[in-house]
């Protein structure tokens, strides 16, 4: 058997924060008292209701196009590890095989890259039978909601998530109290240090946790590629993480209050419009959110890199500093296999003077991934650095020696796969500042 | 509380593991429920008749060979699972004991550039191993329809058909040795004579074919020596437009008998599948309602070559009144489905 923690049947215990639930309105995580977890029959039915058509439509065709792209799938060879698995425990929870616990620990191998959708027969958008997306990012969250719901927890995401909660960020420094507390509401903007970013304002730019506290060069070039093209823009009064990582690990109330905050937040200052530099955001803000607000979502939202690239075609940012460099770019799964965003990116590369820029299909990268979504980093470090060796080797394969990202998420994994590879990995924000000739600052990590 | 029945002794589990690995031995309801599944028309209110008791993941020959004799000693069944896409039913159990899912088993052992030849194991899918053959300007060609899922171990199981198999030969003839673990747990290697590399069409009985499409009922094959092609400089894969059936059929054939050496294979869509594309727009490259058939024919090899017998194609097509559609419709169905291992050449009309 796989090594999962399975906490079927054993009470867990609420893990002790520091600050945790501090009277400040928001909430600690809840405690446990029964630990059953088939003792919610309503919910099981009312999940499998939702979801037994699309289960049924994967179970019947069965084709497994999905498998070899999967990031998971392609370094364990587990098929309990595939999108069809995770379709078809949707019908055998209907038949009364499995229930919640049994299924939930196999959920943890999944980092939402969606590439499983995009090579799905169901989904490819010519030439076949159904009217039908699938949709295994949303099954896989939902099984992760239903889990959690039902007092099964991953005990790794169950800490962090009661850590973010406490400190209003992701314990991206270290989850033990001493390093934790290196992220917290005070420490926030500190990467935006000398760079006289006013607060609030129209636009406003949303640095995520990642960003905020470990690879701060990212933010820093952001802003200053910002401030050189001449747009205004400012940060939050008091930004809180998006909310998207806890509605990926399955903790679903979370995730929404975070969001309310943010929201909020933004109205106060009186922002209509949001820059998010990280994909991950992006997706919170342009997905989650919607479907929090409906209609009284309106804030408009701008991806940084497709900014850039539009600046860069009206002749507002010319780069102009050669960057001798020999290159690849990564394309982070949100951005290329979730929202269909490539093309940008490469506009931004091949607009840089003295770059070497050796490209790979975006197609072929439907089956590349860091392995740092979804979690999987949280609970098996060791998947997504399997993973990011794996895409490492890939760049190496084409003898460049940098790999361009447009993801900080995928920056810290695919760093450490680099260095056992000389192969360095820089931020596309941030060798466009420096193509810019701006001096970015900051660190590319703790 | 799971209804499905139990699974295998701790005894024998523990001699499983001891080949494997402890981890390499999955017996959760979600291990063995994903491995009693094929595409093939399925009771799903059966399902839970279908599993086997115990999943066990080798990673070597050797380790295959071991497992198949600790399962004969205990009388456990054995059925051997490659990718399980197939269409035929072969890779999940009738009556319980183990599958043994090759998956593992996916590393390319050699590339020989002089012989052009690969040795895999059998866990291993066409694609990923075409996506690390390119770089040595080399494809292994065997293109069935489940091109992105199916594993080498499996086209061998089923001695498969390949969609390009009209210019490359099908799994039979690409794949030229392999080694065999038989029900005794005895290991052989069965080609065509004269070595693992070799082709050879001379006098003498041949095991390779009875070892192919035998559904792993012979014996569960591990490690393959297959042949490569180049890589084909270009791809030229139009769509053509017809307003009935028996003209599309009709040209369909004619570019099959062509002679063309480029020619690999062909698509044929008739009005059910029209109509059926059709009412899906999303999904779809509309075309006018006066479309009932399509016709789809794919030339593979070095540019020069795949231009002369394009216009081939066209002129085929022409004498039986077709509207070439270009290969905007091949962009998106047959490239995704391929990961654009050629470059399309696209034609003016």
């Amino acid at each position: 058997m796989p090594d999962v923690p399975t906490p079927r049947g054993t009470p867990v215990p609420t893990p002790t924060v520091p600050g945790a639930g501090a009277g400040d309105g928001r909430h600690a995580a809840k405690g446990h008292g029964d630990g059953h977890s088939n003792g919610h029959p309503e919910q099981t039915a009312e999940f499998v209701a939702q979801w037994r058509n699309a289960a049924y439509n994967c179970y019947s065709s069965g084709h497994k196009f999905c498998r070899e792209v999967c990031p998971v799938m392609q370094v364990t060879r587990n098929e309990t590890w595939t999108p069809t698995a995770f379709h078809a425990n949707v019908v055998a929870m209907e038949q009364g095989l499995v229930d919640v616990a049994d299924i939930a620990a196999d959920y943890v191998n999944c980092t939402q890259c969606g590439a499983c959708e995009l090579r799905c027969p169901n989904t490819l958008f010519t030439g076949d039978f159904y009217r039908f997306r699938t949709r295994t990012v949303d099954l896989v969250k939902a099984v992760r909601a239903l889990a959690v719901d039902q007092e099964v927890h991953q005990p790794a995401w169950q800490r962090w998530n009661a850590i973010t909660d406490a400190k209003t960020h992701e314990p991206v420094l270290g989850s033990d109290a001493a390093v934790s507390n290196g992220v917290s509401q005070e420490h926030v903007r500190d990467w935006a240090d000398g760079l006289d970013i006013p607060i609030g304002g129209d636009t406003i730019l949303f640095v995520d946790c990642e960003a905020a506290f470990y690879r701060t060069s990212l933010p820093r070039a952001v802003a200053q590629i910002l401030q050189l093209a001449g747009e205004p823009f400012g940060l939050m009064a008091e930004q809180w993480c998006c909310g998207g990582p806890a509605a990926e690990m399955g903790y679903v109330d979370q995730a929404r209050r975070f969001a309310e905050h943010n929201l909020a937040n933004w109205r106060s200052v009186g922002a209509r419009r949001v820059i998010a530099l990280d994909p991950h955001d992006y997706i919170s803000f342009t997905e989650d959110y919607p479907r929090y607000f409906g209609d009284d979502f309106d804030i408009e939202v701008v991806l940084a890199v497709e900014l850039f690239a539009e600046l860069i075609r009206e002749g507002r940012l010319t780069p102009s500093v050669p960057i001798e460099r020999h290159v690849t770019y990564h394309d982070p799964c949100r951005l290329n296999k979730r929202k269909g965003i490539w093309k940008e990116p490469r506009e931004v590369l091949r607009a840089i003077p003295g770059l070497t820029f050796t490209d790979v299909d975006r197609v072929t990268q439907w089956s590349y991934c860091s392995g740092a979504g979804g979690g999987l980093a949280i609970e098996k470090p060791e998947l997504t650095a399997a993973i990011s060796d794996s895409r490492v080797d890939k760049a190496a394969a084409l003898g460049v020696d940098t790999l361009v990202s447009a993801c900080p998420w995928s920056e810290r994994p695919l760093t450490a796969a680099g260095e056992k590879r000389d192969i360095d990995v820089v931020d596309i924000h941030e060798i466009l500042a420096e193509s810019l000739g701006l001096e970015v600052g900051g660190r590319r990590g703790a | 509380m799971s209804p499905l029945a139990g699974t295998i002794a701790d005894t024998l589990r523990d001699e499983f593991a001891a080949v494997v690995g402890e981890e390499h031995v999955l017996t959760s309801p979600t291990d063995r429920l994903s491995r009693a599944r094929v595409p093939a028309p399925f009771p799903v209110h059966r399902w839970s008749d279908y599993v086997p008791d115990a999943i066990v993941l080798p990673n070597a020959t050797d380790e295959v060979a071991e497992v198949v004799r600790i399962a004969n000693r205990h009388r456990v069944p054995i059925v051997p699972r490659d990718g399980g896409t197939g269409l035929t039913d072969g890779a999940r159990p009738e009556r319980r004991g183990i599958v043994v899912d090759v998956k593992r088993m996916n590393r390319i052992e050699e590339i020989d550039l002089d012989n052009r030849t690969c040795t895999v194991g059998t866990g291993i899918n066409m694609l990923k191993l075409n996506e690390v053959l390119g770089q040595y300007g080399l494809i292994y060609p065997d293109n069935p329809a489940s091109y992105p899922c199916s594993l080498v171990g499996g086209r061998i199981g089923t001695s498969g058909w390949s969609l390009i198999g009209a210019r490359y030969g099908h799994s039979r003839d690409l794949v030229l040795s392999f080694d065999v673990v038989l029900p005794t747990g005895q290991v052989i290697t069965v080609g065509d004579g004269g070595g693992r590399k070799l082709s050879k069409s001379s006098t003498g009985f041949q095991l390779k074919h009875l070892f192919m499409g035998h559904q792993g009922t012979l014996g569960i094959a591990t490690r393959a020596t297959l042949m490569l092609h180049p890589k084909p400089e270009a791809e030229f894969s139009p769509f053509f437009a017809f307003g009935d059936f028996d003209t599309a059929y009709g040209c369909v054939g004619a570019l099959a008998k062509a002679g063309v050496a480029t020619f690999a294979g062909a698509v044929l869509f008739d009005e059910a599948k029209v109509a059926y594309l059709r009412r899906d727009d999303e999904a779809y490259i509309p075309q006018p309602g006066d479309v009932r058939s399509l016709v789809c024919g794919v030339a593979y090899g070095n540019d020069d070559e795949v231009r002369a017998g394009g216009k081939r194609f066209l002129r085929v097509a022409r004498e039986f009144g077709a509207r070439y559609l270009g290969d905007e419709i091949s962009q998106g169905d047959w490239a995704a489905r391929h990961d654009r291992y050629a470059t399309p050449v696209l034609f003016e009309v």
